[in-house]
């Protein structure tokens, strides 16, 4: 990225992503920064480490909406942390303001393609810029592609760099992707296993059914019947937690076995 | 001269040619050399307010762990919780403060009887009221914080982006500024529907008068912890000290018993009501009360079992704030606009 000098004193500006205005450190001169026709190259730092992710992963594995055996038998085969190319544009549209986000490489990757920028502190991307051990994946799409059919007038636009935790991971045989925002921790995913509501409806519908028969039982024919309501909730109680409690590490279990072996 | 040299446009008065100084968030400027004044146009002319962070990380650590006790979190959860990290950050907000003002005209109707027709009193009411909206300026990924309440006491401080860890302003200002004034406006008319005792609406208009539009950067702790080697968080405003959001694991046990007794108790409602009914159709009580338990009973029962369902199916992980996904949700998200109740100067009649 070219390095912006003062147009009083010629001595060199420091620029902040995202302010429109600059003071030189030497000669107090403020300047106005148009950024209408140039790209600004960011760089969003990682604020989630790798173990966070690993963590944050598990988190979203062990979720309501996935297999209750997904968090211990869904094997990690591969986690790449990398950063994503977006163009972030912001125009005038109708004298209103607009930012659009649009991928700056072809990608099948799940939520790229409607990505908001993540949050974290932006960062001016140059050779300087410190990547550890991520690597920086490069656009492939040009800017111009976008820019002709994006409505309005340019305020200005920009190349971000944003962290991501690319993981796939196999269930049942199956391969599957998720993206992980090594900024906010937010997961996005494409397809992946789904857990059944069935025997939960199956649990919680016996208990309705011994209640309201012993509901209407008690009323009609006899009180007696009422403990059918009691019987219904400890049913429940005890059908559910079979349905609701996940095997813990298998670990200990397996060990057993060999020992009795 | 450069490419990079092009975009910079020098600051200095048309006037006698001094160096000008301005800030962002200025609109009018005073040359100090010849006095003369003169308005700057520019896209980010807005005002940045910054509010000081009064509490401390060992105050907001000991209000996540308090948090770990509440609600239908695992039961362990404070004792096997690992903190893993704990930092501040402070997040942008588009605030504006507008009086609302609306006029709703309707009738009020009141059931007359077999001599008299109904009577139809008509009614006005003019609110005139002061609201805040406030939303989220940037995307918080899973943090799940879309709007904030600033305290009367809180602190407010010279914007310095020096010293802060922010989130770069990621949604339109424009966007926020219409929003806010489309939604101030719509609450003044509820307020006003709300107000007078309507029960037939036939005219609402209203009018949104702003008075300031601020970028408000406020300070939060953000908490992240493990619980079973699985990575959860929880976010702590830095000044009132209340957990705005966050995710954590769900019990089991109280999963299991919503199954149980949720189930059971309103299959239960449903049996009583439809067996009440029963019995009295079996007396021939020849009434439309009849009815009535077993309705009673059945909107009981949807309710409870509705309410069950989701704590049993959903309870594995517990969600608290704006956070997408799966999970059980036992505390809403702050909405957007705040009604202030001084200075109304509403009119009903």
């Amino acid at each position: 990225m070219s390095v912006f000098k003062c147009p009083k004193c010629g001595a060199d500006l420091d620029v902040k992503p995202g302010s429109q205005m600059a003071t030189c450190s030497f000669c107090g001169t403020v300047t106005y920064i148009d950024r209408s026709s140039a790209l600004f190259f960011y760089l969003l730092p990682f604020s989630i480490e790798e173990n966070a992710a690993k963590g944050i992963f598990k988190r979203w594995s062990a979720g309501p909406a996935y297999p209750k055996d997904m968090e211990t038998s869904a094997k990690v085969t591969k986690m790449v942390k990398e950063y994503f190319p977006v163009f972030r544009f912001r125009r005038t549209v109708n004298s209103k303001e607009d930012v659009e986000v649009k991928p700056a490489k072809g990608t099948v990757l799940p939520g790229m393609q409607n990505l908001v920028i993540p949050p974290g502190s932006m960062e001016i991307y140059n050779s300087k810029s410190m990547l550890g051990n991520a690597s920086v994946i490069e656009p492939d799409i040009g800017i111009d592609s976008y820019a002709e059919q994006l409505p309005g007038e340019a305020i200005d636009q920009s190349l971000v760099y944003f962290p991501i935790y690319e993981v796939t991971y196999d269930y049942k045989g199956k391969s599957y992707e998720t993206v992980i925002d090594g900024s906010s921790g937010k997961v996005y995913s494409g397809s992946a296993p789904k857990r059944s509501s069935t025997s939960y409806m199956m649990v919680i519908g016996l208990a309705f059914a011994l209640g309201f028969l012993g509901g209407i039982l008690g009323l009609m024919v006899f009180p007696g019947f009422l403990v059918l309501i009691v019987v219904g909730s400890f049913a429940g109680k005890i059908l559910g937690n079979r349905v609701v409690q996940r095997q813990k590490v298998s670990a200990p279990a397996e060990q057993k076995k060999e020992e009795a072996i | 001269m450069s490419d990079a040299q092009k975009i910079l446009v020098s600051m200095t008065c048309p006037a006698c040619g001094g160096q000008v100084e301005c800030e962002e968030g200025q609109e009018l400027v005073l040359c100090k050399f010849c006095d003369s004044v003169f308005a700057l146009s520019s896209d980010e002319g807005i005002g940045k307010v910054m509010y000081k962070s009064v509490v401390d990380k060992d105050k907001a650590l000991s209000k996540v762990k308090e948090w770990f006790k509440k609600g239908p979190k695992a039961k362990d959860l404070p004792s096997a919780a690992q903190i893993t990290e704990c930092y501040p950050l402070y997040l942008p907000f588009w605030r504006l403060i507008a009086r609302g003002k609306a006029c709703v005209c309707g009738v009020e109707i009141q059931k007359g009887n077999d001599k008299q027709p109904d009577r139809r009193i008509p009614h006005e009411a003019l609110i005139n009221r002061e609201y805040i909206y406030s939303d989220i300026a940037c995307d918080t990924g899973d943090l799940g914080i879309t709007s904030i309440r600033i305290p009367e006491h809180a602190q407010a401080i010279s914007y310095d982006d020096q010293q802060i860890v922010t989130f770069g302003v990621t949604e339109s200002r424009s966007d926020a500024y219409t929003e806010g004034c489309d939604l101030i406006k719509a609450e003044a008319i509820q307020d006003g529907k709300s107000s007078a005792d309507l029960d037939e609406v036939n005219f609402t208009r209203g009018f949104v008068f702003p008075k300031a539009f601020t970028l408000v950067y406020y300070p939060f702790w953000i908490v992240r912890y493990k619980y079973e080697d699985r990575d959860y968080f929880a976010t702590v405003d830095a000044i009132t000290a209340v957990v705005t959001s966050g995710r954590a694991p769900g019990d089991a046990g109280s999963q299991s018993t919503s199954a149980g007794v949720g189930g059971a108790i309103s299959g239960a409602a449903a049996g009583i009501g439809i067996g009440a009914t029963v019995m009295m159709a079996a007396q021939s009580i020849d009434s439309e009360a009849m009815i009535a338990p077993a309705i009673i009973g059945i909107i009981i029962a949807v309710a409870l079992f509705l309410f069950f369902y989701k704590r049993f199916r959903y309870g594995d992980e517990i969600l608290e704030g704006a956070i997408e996904g799966k999970g059980l949700k036992t505390k809403s998200e702050t909405s957007r606009i705040q009604s202030i109740y001084k200075e109304t100067y509403d009119y009903i009649n």
